[in-house]
């Protein structure tokens, strides 16, 4: 990649390895990340449950457990700065201003015994020298932008008394008051009711375009994916799989778990009695298989490689990229060998 | 609130009027009455003790007894001491000065102790500090609490003389100077730290493991990416939902106190109402007993209101 065009990117993911301690041996979740943001790019990273995406996100923010997990391999350059070597002191003057992030969870997310606009103004406080009279007005102002109705009265009340699409509104008050580069979003609808859902989408797309803020929204929803990205990254136990911008995704997937993921949404235009799945689940951390690909045992598509050799993350086509020995050019180079065997 | 107050209020009507039923049965029950022990039999004659019995009202049918003294109770008389021969209020409110004292300088200790080392160990659960917390709070709660009262008083007052081994103050300081509290409180730590160390257990482990399973909340994950320093994270956002379940504890402490200190206040012959229990039950001087038994009684009863009004405060999910 040129650098240029790599001192314009809001994110950088080289190489990323994050890990878990599981009965004192280093298992890894998310395993040779790349990844690059660009400025007011929507990149939507997608896969099931167990994929790594949240861990990834929350390696983003050094939020994981130090207690149990950690960053092993890797670097995440944002703003020219190695996140993975601050201190936490230094990442919470990262935290909340420059990347923000917000979660699947509203419900659970805003401490209940503190109003909203406590919880709105921390955010203020704790990044600049607003005195409580600007915070607040700058708090119902953040809140009329995320379209609350009543910000005044909403303000000084506590989160029980308010909805859940109401409470992610919040959330993404919280996190767009400092108008921060990147914002994260790990599924932030998953848990609203759909007519709610669109409206929660069509404020983040709205915001982002005003704001020119770039996006990593996680989702397991094909249909977030569509309306959202501009660029999409497929991940499966860990690894990415694939990368591609939305339209080639959709149009052209090219790895089995993409086409198998895009065959199961269900479609208003087709007759079908049965729906189509993916059988098995994601493997667990510890029984993560260390050579070949991770998602052979439930590819519609292996054959004898699959379980032998490792695939590499390589180009199938223009700006499309893909981790399946289906292609050629995912044949392990030596290289690569070695890296996999930081992963065992 | 104030609905839910006088709602409360009248709800202990009927608690009360069985409570009156229960502590006079009790009283009744008991062998023996203010004559026996009191009175040598073979020097006085024994007709008279029946004259005086009939007199008091002591061989009246139990219903009778009871009305007599419901009607007085209600009426603000709560009877004579047979020992004092004082009114009942009167001993019981020349006592009940230092018993509050006594109770009040617990409550600190523990807030102070059970504060400190739950919050310490709920910040760092598993360390070996938290370990030395727990080993301590545990040691401290399966001893019972008069082997503690005299340990204290065997090394702290005899041994080393830090402090008195008994009584509320030396006398003839002059009421009311610097002097006179200072002595005061002189007199009232070694029984309150004995008499507070009991709660301190409970409560900081209680809180301790309060804050470690609201670390794990999901609040406290986006509370760190606004960017808000750990300290502050600990010290209020998790502190302030980790006081909530403590209030239970302070709704049963009130009668706790009052009931740890019939027995710190006999070890350390600390004059509050705890010790006058004691010695009315000995000399079964029934209206102090049963004066004393109500008082108990409508303390819990107190402490439980106050605890679910104090709810109301610190929890703002709740609204009566």
């Amino acid at each position: 990649m040129p650098q240029e065009q790599h001192d314009q990117n809001v994110l950088d993911i080289n190489n990323l390895h994050t890990g878990f301690l599981i009965d004192g041996e280093l298992h890894h979740a998310v395993v040779d990340v790349n990844l690059s943001v660009k400025p007011k790019e929507v990149v939507c990273v997608v896969g099931e449950s167990g994929c790594g995406k949240s861990v990834m996100s929350l390696s983003i923010m050094n939020l994981l457990p130090k207690i149990n997990s950690k960053i092993s391999k890797g670097e995440i350059i944002f703003n020219g700065e190695d996140l993975t070597q601050k201190t936490d002191e230094e990442m919470n003057k990262v935290r909340g201003k420059d990347i923000s992030m917000i979660f699947q969870e509203p419900m659970t997310a805003l401490n209940p015994v503190f109003t909203v606009g406590s919880q709105l103004q921390e955010v203020l406080f704790n990044h600049t020298d607003m005195s409580k009279q600007e915070a607040r007005e700058r708090g119902i102002d953040l809140l009329k932008q995320v379209g609350i109705p009543r910000p005044e009265k909403i303000i000084d009340e506590y989160p029980h008394q308010l909805s859940g699409g109401m409470r992610q509104r919040i959330m993404i008050a919280i996190s767009i008051a400092l108008n921060p580069k990147l914002l994260i979003a790990d599924e932030p609808t998953t848990a609203l009711d759909v007519t709610v859902q669109a409206q929660i989408l069509e404020l983040m797309k709205a915001i982002q375009e005003k704001e020119d803020m770039a996006i990593m929204l996680i989702t397991h929803d094909l249909g977030v994916v569509a309306e959202m990205a501009d660029k999409v990254i497929v991940m499966y136990a860990g690894k990415i799989v694939e990368t591609a911008n939305v339209v080639d995704l959709f149009t052209e997937p090219k790895h089995p778990y993409t086409k198998s993921m895009i065959s199961s949404i269900p479609r208003m235009d087709e007759q079908k009695n049965k729906l189509n799945t993916i059988d098995g689940i994601v493997p667990s951390l510890k029984n993560m298989p260390h050579v070949g690909c991770r998602f052979a045992d439930r590819c519609p598509k292996a054959f004898d490689d699959c379980t032998k050799i490792t695939p590499q993350l390589a180009k199938v086509s223009d700006d499309h990229e893909a981790r399946c020995l289906l292609y050629d050019a995912c044949y392990p180079d030596t290289s690569s060998i070695e890296k996999e065997e930081v992963n065992q | 609130m104030l609905a839910y107050t006088i709602r409360r209020l009248l709800s202990m009507i009927p608690l009360l009027i069985l409570i009156s039923v229960v502590v006079f049965s009790l009283a009744k029950l008991m062998p023996g009455d203010p004559f026996t022990g009191e009175i040598d039999p073979n020097n006085t004659n024994t007709e008279y003790i029946e004259e005086m019995r009939e007199e008091l009202g002591y061989n009246d049918p139990i219903l009778v007894q009871y009305q007599r003294w419901v009607t007085n109770v209600l009426q603000g008389d709560f009877g004579k001491s047979t020992t004092y021969k004082k009114p009942v209020t009167e001993v019981i409110a020349e006592r009940l000065p230092n018993t509050i004292f006594l109770a009040i300088s617990a409550l600190i200790i523990t807030y102070i102790l059970a504060f400190t080392m739950g919050m310490y160990s709920g910040r760092r659960p598993y360390t070996l500090g938290d370990n030395f917390i727990a080993t301590f709070n545990y040691t401290g709660i399966a001893i019972p609490q008069y082997i503690v009262a005299i340990v204290a008083i065997y090394f702290f007052a005899f041994q080393l003389g830090w402090f008195p081994s008994g009584g509320s103050i030396t006398p003839g300081l002059e009421q009311g100077s610097m002097a006179f509290w200072t002595d005061r409180i002189y007199h009232v730590i070694l029984p309150a730290i004995t008499l507070g160390l009991f709660s301190t257990a409970s409560y900081t482990q209680f809180l301790r493991n309060d804050i470690v399973q609201n670390s794990k909340q999901d609040y406290v994950r986006s509370a760190r990416a606004r960017g808000t320093k750990e300290s502050v994270i600990y010290n209020k956002h998790i502190l302030r939902n980790s006081v909530i379940p403590l209030v239970t504890f302070f709704g049963f402490d009130l009668a706790t106190l009052i009931g740890g200190a019939i027995i710190t206040e006999t070890i350390f012959t600390y004059p509050g109402i705890g010790m006058l229990f004691i010695d009315s039950v000995t000399t079964r001087d029934y209206p102090v007993v049963m004066t004393l038994t109500l008082v108990f009684s409508f303390l819990t009863l107190a402490g439980n209101l106050i605890a679910d009004l104090l709810y109301g405060v610190v929890d703002p999910r709740i609204r009566y």
